[in-house]
């Protein structure tokens, strides 16, 4: 299975290999050579890939349709399933499985929304399991998010230190945790539609009322 | 007419004097002795020489199949003008017609017009080209002929004059997929290790604006197409919003895609290459586009194409009229472009290209001045169609002498579209109802005088008698009218595509991404990127 995400910039995981870029906005141009390069460190033809797992955000738009359309594009040429995960699900997840709160801890996981905003959602440790969600996603300036006992915040360096991570968290998403949470998801029968998750409705300026050429 | 012309099976014996005469002929792509002898040998193959007082000076052959082909015709150059040539061809259709079969075709060079002419009068019409059939830049027509009783013993009444260098054609195809044949001769001159089919099947992908677009074609054949559009949301807000057109792409892709591939009856796995929109247009929507072609490309191993959608308006023509002609003046108009390029074959030369706003979109913002619907371009040509486009004069961009000096072939509509504002303006301020017609027909014509005449005179400029126009402006009846009687008068062939052709979709990227390939362009790397003003400069961006 490949996992895709494209919340901070494009990363790719595949049979426990991860290549990742570090542009947020070198996206398009990144992704599929890095597709390419992780499938064959792994040794893989793409010919051998059973289904394409891919985060489905809350994240910058732009970004998220890329690893959305390229996801979707692989799976449809290749005649495999795409499951979609929410990308703040599998920041929850890392965060969990790297420093195993006790069960009921508050988790939030929270990604950059651009514009002084940040999408997040709240979850609640569940020992071995992934978190369960109980709050979110939503998307708000950093003041409204809820107060919790592990913070993850993925995106640039910037953008975390106004959320004060907890130390020892993930700073983005990764693409192997994407998989992990699709198959597991899958096994349990669950819907993972591949849809992008935006929160926020088209910025539409109203046409600006006309303006007289003559006085 | 040909006295002392016998015609006789040819033998193996031959060889060596047809060597010659293919030397004579065909020069450097002339068969060699091995190539004559298998074909004089190959199974389905009929070769016939023409002797005079005993010496061979012409010799012609054809491939005896279901639909008969002619493989070759040549005589020595001291013997031509002679009707040798046609009473060759003429014996090699009545073998044909006595196979029983009910077409014959040949293919010849497009530029080879004597034969050509031959080929007419023994009643041969051309039915497509097929390009770079000779090597890179040198098409083939191919042309048919229909087997009656006639036809198969053609009637001597039709004297057209003898072709004048003929009969030096048709020249052999560079490759036969003959059945049981051993090696088949090559004519092409320039063999190429991995050569690209002459008819490549492409998939072409838009989404640069409001469309999402999927088109596959067959060389410049069509097959099939699939198209969304989220022109109704953006409706209201009178103008594309990108994030809804974005949103509306991701949505769209996989089902145009998929309705390309079904009414063209093709599976992905078949295609040789993917072509897509990389600029210019809304970024948000070009990267959509963009992505699933370079996932298509890995997932299948093909190559991918990023294309110019300016230049793919003007080459969007193919798909209906065959291909452009080694030189053709290109008018590119639309809600977002206004671009006069010259085209010669995969080389783009950006002539002219709107200072301020394109002309579709000139005409959208007068379609909001008077309250039409958006998008306003069709609205305001139907109203002008009732009115007089003499009523009221308004400014022909860059066409004063200093401007024409400094711009020859740029336009710029701002100020003719606020002149027509202050128009509407003092009419409002003094209560006075529109002459809604009369506005629509003076202001289409201020747009089209502009149009038509820098595009005629960059014609004459570059020497180029052919124009196409392509973009979703090209609608406009008033362009369409004018364009097609000014090239008249200038001498020139105006080439207009269907109207489904002129607005945004797949098959004109597919199309371009098929001239690409035919006219030998490397494919785009696999971190091409979407430009949002990519210039005119490249049918395929330069990699970054």
């Amino acid at each position: 299975m490949l996992g895709i995400d494209t919340s901070f910039a494009a990363a790719v995981g595949v049979a426990g290999i991860v290549r990742q870029s570090e542009d947020p906005r070198g996206q398009v141009e990144q992704l599929s050579p890095l597709i390419a390069e992780a499938l064959q460190e792994a040794n893989l033809q793409v010919s051998d890939l059973s289904a394409i797992a891919a985060g489905t955000g809350p994240a910058p738009y732009t970004g998220l349709r890329i690893g959305l359309a390229t996801a979707r594009a692989l799976a449809f040429a290749l005649g495999i399933p795409v499951w979609g995960v929410p990308a703040l699900d599998a920041l929850a997840a890392d965060a969990a499985a790297r420093l195993s709160p006790p069960p009921g801890s508050r988790i939030l996981a929270a990604l950059d929304a651009k514009r002084r905003e940040t999408y997040w959602a709240l979850y609640l440790a569940a020992g071995a399991a992934p978190p369960r969600l109980t709050e979110g996603p939503a998307v708000g300036p950093p003041t409204s998010v809820p107060p919790a006992d592990v913070v993850a915040a993925g995106g640039s360096e910037e953008y975390r230190a106004a959320l004060c991570p907890t130390p020892g968290t993930p700073d983005r998403v990764n693409p192997l945790v994407v998989v992990e949470l699709a198959v597991l998801r899958a096994a349990q029968g669950l819907a993972q539609p591949s849809d992008p998750v935006y929160l926020r409705r088209p910025d539409i300026a109203p046409p600006a009322p006309r303006k007289r050429v003559t006085r | 007419m040909n006295p002392g012309v016998e015609l006789r099976r040819a033998g193996v014996g031959d060889v060596p004097t047809l060597v010659e005469i293919e030397q004579a002929t065909f020069q450097a792509d002339a068969w060699n002795a091995e190539m004559v002898a298998e074909e004089l040998t190959g199974q389905g193959k009929y070769y016939i020489v023409a002797q005079l007082d005993g010496r061979v000076v012409g010799f012609a052959g054809i491939f005896l199949v279901d639909d008969p082909d002619i493989m070759t015709i040549g005589v020595l150059p001291d013997y031509r003008r002679r009707g040798i040539g046609r009473v060759m061809a003429e014996h090699l259709i009545r073998e044909a017609a006595g196979t029983g079969a009910s077409q014959v075709f040949l293919e010849v060079r497009e530029t080879n017009e004597p034969a050509i002419a031959l080929y007419r009068s023994l009643g041969f019409t051309p039915v497509r080209q097929r390009p770079n059939y000779y090597g890179p830049g040198r098409h083939a027509t191919v042309m048919r002929l229909h087997l009656t009783p006639q036809a198969a013993s053609p009637a001597p009444t039709s004297r057209s004059p003898e072709p004048h260098a003929a009969p030096q054609a048709p020249e052999p195809p560079p490759a036969l997929s003959a059945p049981q044949t051993a090696p088949t001769p090559q004519r092409a001159p320039n063999p190429t290790p991995n050569p690209t089919p002459p008819t490549p099947l492409v998939l072409g992908i838009e989404t640069s604006c409001d469309e999402t677009g999927a088109g596959i074609v067959r060389g410049f054949e069509l097959l099939g197409e699939g198209l969304a559009s989220s022109v109704e949301e953006h409706a209201r807000f009178g103008g594309v919003i990108p994030e809804i057109a974005s949103r509306a792409h991701v949505e769209a892709m996989v089902p145009v895609l998929n309705q390309a591939l079904q009414r063209a009856g093709v599976a992905l796995s078949d295609l040789d290459a993917i072509a897509v929109t990389a600029g210019p247009g809304l970024m948000g929507s070009l990267t959509v586009g963009l992505a699933t072609a370079k996932a298509l490309a890995v997932a299948l191993a093909k190559p991918l194409y990023g294309i110019n959608h300016v230049v793919a308006h003007a080459l969007a023509d193919q798909l209906v009229h065959g291909p452009l002609p080694p030189r053709t003046m290109a008018l590119v108009v639309s809600g977002g472009h206004t671009s006069l390029m010259l085209i010669e074959g995969a080389t783009i030369t950006p002539i002219g290209a709107t200072l301020d706003d394109a002309a579709g979109e000139a005409f959208d913002k007068i379609g909001r001045l008077l309250d039409l619907p958006y998008p306003g371009g069709p609205h305001i040509d139907r109203l002008a169609q009732q009115g007089d486009r003499a009523a009221y004069h308004f400014p022909r961009g860059l066409t004063r002498r200093q401007d024409l000096e400094r711009h020859p072939f740029d336009f710029s509509f701002s100020g003719l579209k606020t002149a027509v504002a202050r128009q509407i303006e003092s009419w409002m301020d003094d209560a006075v109802p529109i002459p809604t017609a009369d506005l629509s027909a003076s202001f289409s014509a201020a747009v089209s005088d502009v149009l038509v005449s820098k595009t005629v005179a960059a014609c004459r400029a570059f020497d180029v008698d052919t124009v196409v126009v392509g973009g979703g402006f090209s609608a406009n009846s008033q362009l369409r009218h004018q364009i097609a009687q000014a090239g008249e008068q200038a001498g020139l062939t105006v080439r207009i595509p269907p109207l489904s052709l002129c607005t945004d979709n797949g098959a004109m990227i597919a199309a371009a991404g098929a001239h690409a390939i035919v006219h030998g362009q490397p494919p785009s790397a696999l971190d091409l990127g979407a430009d949002s003003s990519l210039p005119t400069t490249h049918l395929t961006p330069t990699t970054t």
